[in-house]
């Protein structure tokens, strides 16, 4: 890793919380579908990031959602839960290409259909444990599925698209 | 002995990680307490202050309406104002209002920087703190209703549990034709259930008291946070379970907690003096 792919995460990291904070927190769709577009910080990091440096940026990307959420640990525990299980599901998706030849995880790299499912698959994980954590019980059971399948629908739309639009922006 | 380093090593990631989920249960279980740290939530003066800028351009879309609130607002004091004017020529009944009683509430002005509605446990942060008077317990009131209870403050803000959060119940009291005329009260606890931001539970309320729906919900005498016959919501549903000694009750809540922009902080003067009575043992 050199200082420019350092540079480039900073800027990632920047960049999605601001649009988080301070834009995608105010879009609700009828109290269920909430976008928590931060992720893509932890899906798009480069799969040759050290796990002990993606389990740090997840770590304090939710820590800093969490203080504008005011939810303190609760967004940091999910995005921690993201980055510890994405190596893995890395290599269940993709067992052709081990992490020791660069996967370059992009719309690009692994071609739509398998982009998709990568996406939906960890926004799916995340989500779960979130709104499953954030209820604290299965009480509502019903009411929380539904927040997670409305907002992994929302998460996933918004990442691809922003997703598409930043890397268009980058080749233009 | 280097193979069980060697197996330590090659787990180091699940240690990290697991590491890092301790220290995020413990700030999940320190949150929805009161405590001192402010670093982790809204009241952090670098979040407070950007989310403010945030809120000030949703404020300026929003004006039209806080104009229609304000002046709901002057309408009703007026109204109120007449009322009691009316009401000093029925003071015979021997109940003599204390002056020092009456006026036991002050109220503070405060600007609503950031609220949420939708999610488990809601908070709103205002841009009033410590140096304000604020101290937590303190009430928090809007021109349409209740809002919450001042959970946490700093020099410059504070933060507020909202009506929608699991831990905080209201004492309230249903007001209708019927229970006036029998000279009877219907006392319960509204508390919100988790489900839909805008609908309470009000428990507690026995069986046979006649009440309807539609009819209005408003803060007990017996309370000490909030001004009794302050706005809680109309009951929308009411249905009685057989075996239940108590009514199950749905309030639609008054207040619209996502155009929340002015809210009163209630002081209770003798707030102090009245836990003082309560705390003292019988002997």
């Amino acid at each position: 890793m050199n200082t420019q792919t350092l540079f480039k995460i900073i800027g990632t990291v920047a960049l999605y919380l601001f649009l988080q904070v301070f834009i995608v927190r105010n879009l609700v769709f009828f109290d269920v579908a909430f976008c928590f577009v931060y992720i893509s910080i932890i899906l798009f990091l480069p799969s040759n990031t050290p796990v002990s440096a993606v389990l740090l940026i997840a770590f304090i990307t939710g820590l800093i959602v969490d203080m504008f959420y005011n939810t303190a640990g609760l967004h940091a525990s999910a995005a921690l839960l993201l980055a510890y299980l994405r190596i893995y599901i890395i290599k269940i998706l993709f067992p052709t290409k081990g992490l020791e030849t660069d996967l370059v995880i992009s719309l690009d790299g692994m071609g739509m259909e398998r982009f998709i499912r990568y996406i939906v698959i960890l926004t799916f994980i995340h989500h779960f444990y979130l709104f499953f954590l954030e209820a604290g019980s299965l009480k509502f059971f019903l009411n929380t599925s539904l927040k997670v399948v409305a907002s992994v629908l929302f998460t996933s739309i918004v990442t691809f698209l922003l997703h598409v639009y930043f890397k268009s922006l980058q080749n233009s | 002995m280097s193979q069980l380093f060697g197996i330590l090593y090659r787990i180091r990631h699940f240690f990290m990680f697991l590491f890092l989920q301790i220290a995020c249960f413990y700030l999940i279980s320190k949150n929805s307490v009161y405590w001192n740290v402010t670093f982790f939530n809204s009241t952090n003066a670098a979040v407070a202050k950007s989310m403010k800028t945030s809120q000030e351009v949703r404020e300026f879309m929003n004006l039209g309406k806080v104009n229609d609130q304000l002046a709901l607002e002057n309408k009703k004091l007026r109204e109120e104002l007449t009322k009691s004017r009316e009401l000093v020529a029925l003071k015979e009944v021997g109940y003599k209002p204390d002056s020092v009683m009456a006026g036991r509430f002050n109220f503070l002005v405060a600007k609503v920087i950031s609220s949420t509605e939708n999610l488990a446990d809601n908070y709103i942060t205002l841009d009033k703190g410590s140096d304000d008077g604020i101290v937590p317990g303190m009430g928090v009131i809007c021109p349409q209703g209740v809002v919450g209870q001042v959970m946490s403050c700093n020099e410059k803000y504070s933060r507020v549990s909202s009506i929608l959060h699991s831990k905080l119940s209201v004492s309230s009291e249903i007001l209708n034709a019927n229970l006036r005329k029998e000279g009877k009260t219907a006392l319960g606890i509204g508390k919100w259930e988790g489900a839909n931001s805008k609908v309470i539970k009000l428990n507690t309320v026995d069986r046979f008291k006649p009440i309807s729906k539609g009819d209005s919900v408003v803060t007990s005498m017996q309370n000490s946070i909030f001004p009794p016959k302050i706005m809680v919501g109309r009951i929308s549903k009411i249905s009685a379970i057989p075996s239940e000694a108590f009514f199950d009750i749905n309030v639609r809540l008054s207040t619209d907690f996502s155009s929340l922009v002015y809210v009163y902080v209630v002081n209770n003067k003798l707030i102090n003096k009245q836990s003082q009575v309560e705390a003292k043992p019988i002997n």
